[in-house]
């Protein structure tokens, strides 16, 4: 079942690239399909497919667990979100649905060739979605980026492979490496994934990709980071236990400072959030590499909340930035889509009634309880950096004086980004809702001998 | 012995990214890295007077353990295609780079000045 969500975005993809004109349709009923499937795979968890039946230790299998299933469903509900916007999406169907497939592979795969090869393929679709309106020379350097980071992530399996015999993820979770050959693994692996990851001194691909257009940040910074932050956490918590994650926990602070105060001094909309969402991503790594519960709980929490609220605010801003260009009080036009991208800011920065509060506020309480007084400094200095920036934004869109006159705004627009939004605030009081799964995927992913014991329930011959 | 051609190889690949103004320099930096990852892998696989693995007449003589380990060619095989697919869409990419900055080089490029 679950080679599904691969194979119907990839069979949609062939299609639309023989007729252009269906491109869209397609991507609509895949998108469509595969949030149903990804629905109706919460009867099969935990299970593994072997590809071909070979059986683990040989062939390739993918692996469906309580973290995999909250993450695909997610992923493709984020894709389900964007199949609403024709205008966006545009002549990009068939790189989207590239893209639906190989975020779906890479999270389901157990196998450490097959996440590079998947790896591969997402940085090449995004690399296509980032040239969209011209931005050619920003998609280079991400492609150049990329690259290198591919590479650095195939010696790393390759240094598995030589290791252990296999590039079964379960069997090298298995495996007891040498201390020495635990950190060279992970250094590069967090090299390879601090690519997609936006991890410090790899994120300069970012401004220039999220900032040159519209349909960029919407899926790369919600989609495939949320596939990059989950094999993070796959990786170097439940497969390589330890290894390098104080060096993560360092870079990750860095990260979180320097994308905030970057953004402090951006001018360009969409380039402040793309800054912006380096300074959440520093956050989510931070957390994320204490490398135990509750703050991977904590992490994958603050992750689905920061997720939300970006897709509401690259959206509104995507939408403006290319309708207007000069965007002073122009919230006064676009009242639903204004108090959108308010109530997605402030959560964000973490008020209380908006879903980011939530999130936060455990991450400080439970670093405060484990002796950890570093991040909730750093979380509450970068979160004061995002208030006033995003505060500026606020008060510049909607109480400036309008400059250009307001056209019609598209419903669909309004409607997706209010939806969310409302989403956003329900999320405070019932914040189960994405605590519940968050936890349930910190489970999977802390719990080693938990996933060697779902593959290898599936042992066997050739 | 084989381990050195690659990261020779890797070392000029980085050199050439970081020193390299014109962007399809860049590129096939890139490319060097990728051929130098590539030959690691082999080289990862190699058995001191290993023959090719393939199953033939003469298979006692292999069961004594003298063939090369046959996956990490069946992996380069695969991270070549993908180098290709990489390489391809860079310089896809140049040539509209080209068209729209007028210049590969990123000193005379017109147009990327935020």
């Amino acid at each position: 079942m679950m080679t599904l969500a691969i194979a119907i975005p990839l069979i949609a993809a062939f299609l639309a690239a023989i007729r252009k004109s269906w491109g869209y349709i397609l991507y609509a009923i895949a998108a469509i399909l595969n949030f149903i499937l990804s629905l109706s795979l919460i009867g099969a968890v935990p299970s593994i497919h072997a590809l071909g039946g070979w059986k683990p230790p040989f062939g390739i299998n993918l692996v469906l667990d309580n973290a995999s299933f909250y993450a695909i469903l997610f992923i493709n509900a984020i894709f389900l979100i964007v199949a609403v916007f024709p205008d966006i999406i545009g002549k990009y169907a068939t790189v989207m649905l590239v893209l639906m497939a190989a975020v779906n592979g890479f999270v389901l795969t157990g196998d450490l060739f097959n996440s590079f090869v998947f790896m591969e393929i997402i940085s090449a679709a995004a690399v296509i979605i980032a040239s969209k309106r011209e931005n050619y020379y920003s998609a280079f350097k991400y492609l150049i980026f990329a690259g290198i980071a591919g590479s650095l992530y195939l010696i790393a399996v390759i240094f598995v492979y030589t290791q252990t015999g296999s590039l079964n993820m379960a069997q090298a979770a298995y495996f007891s490496f040498s201390q020495k050959s635990l950190v060279a693994i992970t250094t590069l692996f967090l090299i390879g994934l601090g690519v997609e990851a936006k991890l410090f001194p790899l994120n300069g691909w970012v401004m220039g990709v999220y900032g040159g257009n519209d349909l960029a940040p919407v899926i790369l910074s919600t989609a495939v980071t949320f596939s990059a932050m989950y094999m993070m956490g796959r990786l170097m918590i439940t497969i390589f236990g330890g290894g390098v994650l104080q060096v993560l926990y360092v870079l990750a602070l860095i990260t979180m400072l320097a994308g905030e105060l970057a953004a402090l001094y951006q001018k360009n909309l969409l380039k402040t959030l793309a800054y912006s969402s380096i300074g959440q991503a520093g956050l989510v790594l931070a957390v994320l590499s204490k490398g135990k519960e509750p703050f991977t709980s904590l992490a994958y929490f603050q992750l689905m909340n920061e997720v939300t609220a970006k897709l509401v605010l690259f959206l509104v801003a995507g939408y403006l930035v290319y309708k207007y260009t000069n965007l002073n009080g122009i919230f006064k036009s676009h009242k639903v889509l204004g108090t959108a991208f308010s109530i997605a800011s402030f959560s964000l920065v973490g008020f209380p009634l908006f879903a980011g509060f939530q999130s936060k506020l455990r991450i400080i309480m439970e670093a405060f309880k484990g002796g950890d007084y570093l991040l909730p400094a750093l979380l509450l200095l970068a979160t004061l950096i995002e208030l006033t920036y995003l505060i500026r934004w606020n008060v510049r869109l909607w109480f400036e004086d309008q400059v250009e006159e307001g056209e019609k705004g598209s419903w669909r627009h309004g409607f997706v980004a209010i939806a969310l939004a409302i989403f956003l605030v329900v999320i405070f009081f019932f914040p189960n809702i994405y605590l519940a799964p968050a936890s349930k995927m910190a489970d999977a992913i802390t719990s080693v001998s938990g996933y060697i014991n779902i593959v290898t329930s599936g042992l066997g011959g050739m | 012995m084989v381990y050195w051609i690659s990261i020779i190889l890797m070392g000029i690949g980085i050199y050439g990214l970081l020193t390299q103004k014109n962007l399809f320099k860049q590129l096939i930096s890139l490319a060097i890295i990728d051929t130098a990852v590539n030959v690691f892998i082999i080289a990862a696989g190699y058995v001191e007077g290993g023959k090719a693995p393939i199953y033939t007449k003469a298979l006692p003589s292999f069961l004594k353990g003298a063939f090369v380990d046959p996956l990490p060619q069946a992996l380069v095989l695969t991270a070549i295609v993908i180098g290709v697919g990489v390489l391809a869409l860079g310089a896809a990419l140049l040539v509209r780079v080209k068209e729209k900055h007028k210049n590969l080089d990123v000193e005379n490029m017109k147009g990327v000045g935020e």
